[in-house]
C-alpha cells in the first residue's frame, strides 16, 4: 500500500484535530468468571481485558516468597485486523508487549499483600486499529481495579508521534504505519511517572517533550474515563435498589442509625461538628 | 496419643458435656454450631456510611497521612488503594471488590481437598489454602467434606492453619464476595438474626465469604443472602431485606398451601 496524506488542511485521515483523542467507551466488570474484567472501544479498537487472581501460582518455582507475580498476557485475535496480525499463537510482538506492560502494573500493584500467588490479566485485541496496547493497558487497569486489586494508581497510556512532520497524538493505524514515528506511552496520573516509553522513528528531544506533555494531557481524558466507567457500576446497582430514593432515606433514619450511633457517636454528633461540610449546616 | 487439645472442658464443658468430639450424637451438636455462629457474628462491623462515596485505586482521601486499611501514604498524603466506599467524617475505607485474606480467629467454611497423614488441605475460597492439622482435630474427614474452622495461624508467607473444625452435614453453600460478609453479618449479628429468625433457617457464614444454610426456608435465606451482595454498598438496606423477608415468607406459604 502507498502512502497516504496524513494529514489534509490541519485535518487528520479520520477529520480529527491533531490533539484529539478517539471516542473511548470503557465499560468495567463485563465478564462474569473473571476476578475482574473491562472492555474498551477506543475508536475502533475494541479490547477485552479480564484479571484472574490473586491466585495460586502456577509453576510452583515462580513464586515469590515476598509478593504477588503479576503477568499480563497481550493477544491479538486472528480476526482483529485485515492485515499483518492474524496468525496465531504467540508472536514476538505479542510477547513483547506482554512483558512491557506486566513490568508497568508490577510498579503499580501492592503485589507484597499477596505473597506467593500470580495475579493473571489477559489482554485480547477484538479488533485492531492502531494503539492497540496502550488500549489494553487502559483496560487491563480498569479490570484489576474492578478485581479489587490494592493498586498505587489507575495506569492509563496513549500513543503520540509525527505524521507528515507534524506532532499528534493517539494514532489509528495508518498514521501509525505511515507516520515518521511513534510514542506508545504510560502513565501514572496521581504522579505524573512515566511507566511504559517507547519509540519508532526518529524524533528531536524538543518534539520528544512536547509529544510528553500533549500525551498527559491526553491521559487526563482518558483516566476520567476510566474513573467514570468504574463508578458507574455501583451507581448503576444503586439505582436498581428498588426502593424510591425518597422512602429510601426516611427508612434509613429509624433502622440503620439507631446502632450505627450506639457505637460510633460521630454520626449523631454530625450537625454540631465543625468539619461538616457547609449543605448540613444550611440545613439547620 | 491425643496429647493436648485446645479445645478443653472449660471451653466446651458446659454444651457438650465432656463427649469427646466424634462421639457426640449428631442432633445434640446445635450448641456448637451456634457458638460458632455466635464467634462469626462478632466480625460484623457494620458500616454505617452518610455521605459515603465511590473511590477509585490512586484517588487522593485526604491531605493528611491517615494510616487506614486499604490505603497507602505518599508524601504525606492518603489515597485509597482499591475501589471502594469512603466516608470522610469517620474516615473508614471499606473495598467493594476483593479477595478473602485469612485472619487470626477468622471462622471460614472449608471444603476438603486432600486427605494426608499429617492432616486435611482445605479450600477457603482464597489465594491460599488452609491446613488443617490432625492434632487439631479428633473428627476424620472425607475429601469433599464441607467443614467449619478457625484460623489459629497465619505466618508470614500465608502458610493458614486451622483448628476448631466441625464437619457440616447436608445444608446448603452460597459464595458471597468475602468483603461483603460484613454487610450479610449486620451490626451485632442484626441481619444474620433477621435472616434466621424470618426463614428458621440454621445458617452459618464464614468469612471468606462461603455461608452455609440448613433446613428452614433455604431458598428464601439464599434469596436475602445474594441480595445484599448486589446491594451492600447501598444505604437503607436492612428494611429492603426485612421486607423481603416479610414478602418472601408471605410467597412460600402461599405456594405450599398449593
Amino acid at each position: 500500500m502507498e502512502k497516504p496524506k496524513l494529514v489534509i488542511d490541519g485535518k487528520r485521515i479520520d477529520g480529527r484535530g491533531m490533539e484529539d483523542l478517539r471516542p473511548i467507551k470503557i465499560k468495567a466488570g463485563v465478564l462474569d468468571k473473571a476476578d475482574g474484567s473491562a472492555y474498551v472501544e477506543w475508536g475502533n479498537n475494541k479490547v477485552m481485558a479480564a484479571v484472574y487472581g490473586p491466585r495460586e501460582c502456577i509453576p510452583k518455582h515462580d513464586a515469590n516468597p515476598y509478593r504477588a507475580l503479576v503477568r499480563c498476557t497481550y493477544r491479538m485475535s486472528p480476526f482483529c485486523s485485515i492485515e499483518e496480525h492474524g496468525k496465531r499463537g504467540p508472536s514476538r510482538r505479542g510477547t513483547e508487549i506482554s512483558k512491557i506492560i506486566s513490568e508497568v502494573f508490577e510498579n503499580v500493584v501492592l503485589a507484597e499483600y499477596f505473597p506467593k500467588t500470580a495475579i493473571d490479566v489477559f489482554i485480547e485485541i477484538l479488533q485492531a486499529d492502531g494503539g492497540t496496547r496502550v488500549a489494553g493497558l487502559t483496560a487491563a487497569a480498569v479490570a484489576l481495579a474492578d478485581a479489587g486489586i490494592p493498586m498505587k494508581d489507575l495506569v492509563c497510556g496513549v500513543a503520540g508521534g509525527k505524521i507528515d512532520g507534524q506532532l499528534a497524538i493517539d494514532f489509528g493505524k495508518y498514521e501509525d504505519n505511515f507516520g515518521e514515528s511513534d510514542i506508545p506511552m504510560a502513565v501514572s496520573p496521581r504522579t505524573g511517572e512515566i511507566l511504559l516509553f517507547q519509540m519508532d522513528g526518529l524524533l528531536t528531544k524538543e518534539e520528544i517533550s512536547r509529544i510528553i506533555d500533549m500525551g498527559f494531557a491526553a491521559i487526563k481524558k482518558v483516566h476520567a474515563l476510566q474513573v467514570e466507567a468504574l463508578k458507574e457500576r455501583y451507581i448503576e446497582k444503586e439505582k436498581s435498589g428498588a426502593v424510591p430514593p425518597a422512602q429510601e432515606s426516611a427508612e434509613e433514619e429509624d433502622a440503620e442509625d439507631v446502632p450505627a450511633q450506639a457505637a460510633n457517636p460521630a454520626p449523631a454528633a454530625n450537625s454540631t461538628n465543625e468539619e461538616v461540610p457547609n449543605e448540613t449546616q444550611a440545613e439547620v | 496419643m491425643f496429647g493436648e487439645k485446645r479445645f478443653g472442658k472449660e471451653r466446651f464443658g458446659k454444651e457438650r458435656g465432656g463427649f469427646a468430639r466424634g462421639f457426640k450424637p449428631r442432633g445434640q451438636r446445635q450448641p456448637e454450631i451456634g457458638r460458632l455462629q455466635r464467634e462469626a457474628g462478632k466480625g460484623g462491623e457494620h458500616v454505617s456510611m452518610h455521605d459515603a462515596h465511590v473511590v477509585v485505586p490512586g484517588e487522593l482521601l485526604s491531605e493528611s497521612p491517615r494510616p487506614m486499611p486499604f490505603a497507602f501514604i505518599d508524601r504525606g498524603k492518603t489515597y485509597s488503594s482499591v475501589m471502594g466506599l469512603y466516608d470522610k467524617t469517620s474516615g473508614k475505607l471499606v473495598p467493594l471488590e476483593g479477595c478473602y485474606l485469612p485472619n487470626l480467629d477468622d471462622i471460614v467454611i472449608g471444603i476438603v481437598t486432600e486427605v494426608k497423614f499429617s492432616g486435611y488441605t482445605l479450600n477457603i475460597k482464597s489465594p491460599y489454602e488452609g491446613f488443617l492439622s490432625a492434632k487439631d482435630t479428633r473428627e476424620e474427614f472425607k475429601l469433599g467434606d464441607v467443614v467449619v474452622a478457625r484460623v489459629k495461624d497465619v505466618d508470614e508467607v500465608k502458610n493458614v492453619d486451622l483448628t476448631d473444625a466441625s464437619r457440616l452435614e447436608g445444608g446448603e453453600i452460597v459464595e458471597i464476595n468475602s468483603v461483603k460478609v460484613p454487610r450479610v453479618i449486620g451490626k451485632n449479628s442484626s441481619m444474620i438474626n433477621t435472616i434466621q429468625n424470618a426463614t428458621k433457617s440454621e445458617i452459618i457464614v464464614g468469612k471468606n465469604g462461603r455461608i452455609w444454610i440448613r433446613g428452614g426456608d433455604s431458598a428464601l435465606a439464599i434469596e436475602a443472602i445474594l441480595k445484599i451482595e448486589r446491594e451492600a454498598h447501598t444505604r437503607g438496606l436492612t428494611d429492603r431485606i426485612s421486607m423481603l423477608l416479610k414478602s418472601g415468607s408471605a410467597g412460600s406459604a402461599k405456594g405450599s398451601g398449593i
